[in-house]
């Protein structure tokens, strides 16, 4: 049998694991071992795939998703593979997957799915390695590592199933669940991009903010007011149909409600409970009022628009991984009153996520795309268009939302700080490119990204030397496979977080960004009220460019559409103005500098609380 | 719509080729109609709907006969599902039914806890 043939097989196997969650202790133990052998498996199929040989010792962040994503999760996966507290006695693999089904159809049980899907990666990683002796081609790999992104993000749901509910004090457990979290998450995303290789979607580079050519993942409640406006920025810029926005109404239904149980457990531990709770009330009205609308219409509203992956995959995401991290803050005062901050941050972004879904509804509505289900003989296939009348109820009930959202308070504690850019920037002691300067430059012709020369070069898949028999030979370390992430997103850039960047990256951008600033400032002659030249020692000035940039660099991507040109320059009329207000800020003159002072607690570490 | 409230939902009734998804979707909207419309059960009966939601067409959906309640209507919906994973055309709708029967499970679930409180 062919890999595909076992992969598919596997794939059975897989969903009937999917469904079936632990009995009892025996149940865990004998499931807790085919999980590892799962996990080495799939990561063993990563590797002939790719060539990338993931080291468990590695400690890999999943805010690194976006720049290394396949890297990323292979190294989650194989993290999996090899845990630092191995589960009880260590049976042999004959006896391990004793019993296991001849098909998908005679499973039983649990454990037996399990030993069925173990079995078939085993099968399909010795296929794959006499399919691919020498190497795989681009196309090839990229549906391989979609097979084990979907299958890892089954094994991290069902790893998930095995571990208790949130445990206070266990370090341990803690970490098996923060590496499940992350690989489901990391699972989601890499299974996007292979889908985008493969060519069944188009890939999405929005233009307008500084996190728009993905989605932003929600490891941790911190994460959650950027994902909540990631997703509004996408539902006014995306094409979705009205299944899309149901569902991102019930997303968000479910996560304020969730978010509202874990502020009334924080202010049980908080010196403003008062404040704390009266979100909570808002944010279970908005729950309350959303909730009413997706259940109401879910049955009886369709359409035959396209979907939008990109705004589905942030509402899974969302869905998924942060609303079941939230629950589990409910009953621990002290560990949701750590989160609040960000929990006020959320309701925070309600009102504009609520009125662009609002929105969104009606212009579909407005436009005839939108079909409702009608019973009466009169109507053929029992669906017809809306009459005025049909969404009355829907959008007063988002109109109620929208109301109850800015109900809430307005937070009054700091969001915590990240690490200030400019002072990681200057600390890196990068230097600028010499002989470089605004007159010397050609201002009609921008600069190429930086990654581009990367791109440029013959893909590294190619130029691996030819091994004969058994698995593949081959070495690749992780710039190879960014470069097979590359194939997706191509020259599409992606999110800078300037904070994350290392050596030898965070010269390579800093140079594109100063090359480009200088660009910015003689094509559109602007001046030092704009960008002064001591731009470079602000933080503030430095995001709002980078920003800029790499929006720039989504606009003019050859294979986008005509339009985003034009797009980018209001992106460019907003950054101007906001650019006004953070220089005026500085006071900085053109002949004088001034060096921003960030607030004494949040360099010095003193916490806020004291 | 299509009217099959006289038949029965037994499997062998499948294995002359009719949609699953249509009939499980038939008990959905029945557990819908049952439930509370903002509790957390109905919102998952919603999420489960959604994962059978295919791009670009327009959910089909056949009458089935009135439930006792609504986890009898969603216990139907599940065994449907879990019954119609092996053999799904795709693997990729095989995985999907999945997603849907743990949807259920938690609206199940959740029933319980609200049965519990009230």
């Amino acid at each position: 049998m062919s890999y595909d043939a076992h992969i598919a097989r596997a794939f059975r196997y897989a969903a009937t694991a999917l469904v079936e969650r632990p009995r009892d202790d025996v149940d865990r133990e004998a499931r807790a071992w085919l999980h590892r052998d799962a996990a080495v498996l799939l990561t063993e199929i990563g590797t002939v795939a790719t060539g990338f040989h993931p080291n468990h010792r590695e400690r890999v962040r999943v805010e690194e998703l976006a720049r290394h994503p396949v890297r990323v999760m292979l190294t989650h996966l194989n993290a999996l593979a090899h845990p630092h507290d191995p589960p009880g006695d260590h049976p042999a693999p004959s006896q391990r997957w004793a019993g296991r089904p001849d098909h998908p159809s005679a499973v039983t049980t649990a454990v037996g799915a399990w030993r069925g899907l173990v079995v078939e990666l085993l099968q399909a990683r010795h296929a794959l390695a006499e399919e691919v002796d020498r190497r795989p081609s681009p196309e090839r790999a990229w549906a391989v590592i979609g097979d084990v992104a979907a299958l890892a993000e089954t094994l991290a749901t069902t790893m998930s199933d095995l571990l208790p509910p949130e445990p206070p004090d266990h370090k341990r457990l803690s970490t098996a669940r923060t590496i499940t979290t992350s690989l489901a998450v990391e699972a989601r995303e890499v299974t996007r991009l292979a889908t985008i290789a493969a060519g069944d979607t188009e890939p999405v580079t929005a233009v307008g903010g500084p996190r728009v050519t993905g989605i932003v993942t929600v490891p941790r409640p911190s994460r959650l007011p950027d994902a909540v406006t990631n997703l509004a920025h996408l539902l006014t810029l995306e094409q979705a149909s009205v299944p899309d926005l149901l569902a991102v109404t019930r997303v968000l239904a479910q996560t304020s409600r969730a978010t509202a149980q874990a502020l009334t457990s924080a202010a049980e531990a908080s010196g403003i409970p008062d404040h704390l709770t009266a979100t909570a009330t808002a944010l279970n009205d908005h729950a309350d009022h959303l909730a009413a609308a997706v259940t109401t219409h879910q049955t009886v509203l369709g359409s035959i628009t396209p979907s939008s992956p990109l705004l589905i995959a942030q509402a899974r995401e969302i869905g998924a991984v942060a609303v079941p991290g939230l629950r589990t803050l409910h009953g621990r005062p002290t560990a949701a009153e750590a989160a609040s901050p960000h929990l006020l941050a959320y309701a925070e972004t309600l009102p504009t996520v609520t009125a662009a879904l609002r929105r969104e509804i009606a212009t579909l509505d407005a436009r005839g795309l939108v079909l409702v289900r009608d019973r009466s003989e009169t109507v053929e296939h029992g669906w017809r268009r809306t009459t005025p009348d049909d969404l009355q109820a829907l959008t007063a009930r988002l109109d109620n939302a929208v109301t109850a959202a800015r109900t809430a308070p307005p937070p009054i504690l700091a969001t915590p700080t990240v690490a200030i850019p400019a002072i990681r920037v200057a600390a890196a002691r990068v230097r600028r490119p010499a002989g470089r300067s605004a007159v010397g430059k050609t201002p009609s012709d921008p600069p190429r990204p930086a990654r581009d020369a990367q791109l440029l070069r013959p893909h590294p898949l190619a130029q691996r030397p030819a091994t004969h028999g058994g698995a593949p030979g081959y070495e690749a370390d992780g710039a190879e496979l960014d470069a097979l992430v590359d194939q997706v997103l191509g020259t599409r850039p992606r999110p800078i977080n300037w904070a994350r960047l290392e050596e030898p990256e965070l010269t390579e951008q800093w140079e594109a960004l100063d090359t480009w600033v200088r660009w910015l400032v003689t094509r559109y002659c602007l001046d030092h009220r704009e960008i002064p030249p001591c731009w470079a020692e602000h933080g503030d000035l430095i995001e709002e460019l980078s920003a800029l940039h790499t929006a720039h660099q989504a606009a003019y991507d050859p294979t986008g559409p005509a339009t985003r040109p034009s797009e980018w320059h209001q992106v460019l009329a907003n950054t101007r103005a906001r650019l006004q207000l953070w220089v005026a800020r500085t006071g900085c003159r053109l002949s004088e500098h001034r060096a921003p002072v960030p607030p004494a607690w949040a360099t010095t570490g003193e916490h806020a609380d004291a | 719509m299509d009217d099959l409230s006289g038949l029965t939902t037994s499997p062998c009734y499948f294995s002359f080729g009719i949609e699953v998804v249509p009939v499980v979707r038939g008990h959905l909207a029945e557990a819908l109609d049952l439930l509370p419309r903002n509790s957390d059960p109905a919102l998952e009966v919603c999420a489960a709907w959604a994962e059978l939601d295919e791009a670009a067409q327009l959910p089909t959906m056949h009458d089935v006969p009135t439930p006792e309640d609504a986890a009898t209507a969603l216990q139907t919906a599940r065994a449907l599902l879990h019954d119609a994973m092996p053999t799904s055309d795709t693997v990729a709708r095989a995985m999907a039914y999945a997603r849907a029967v743990r949807h259920l499970d938690d609206a199940l679930t959740d029933l319980v806890v609200v049965a519990g409180g009230a």
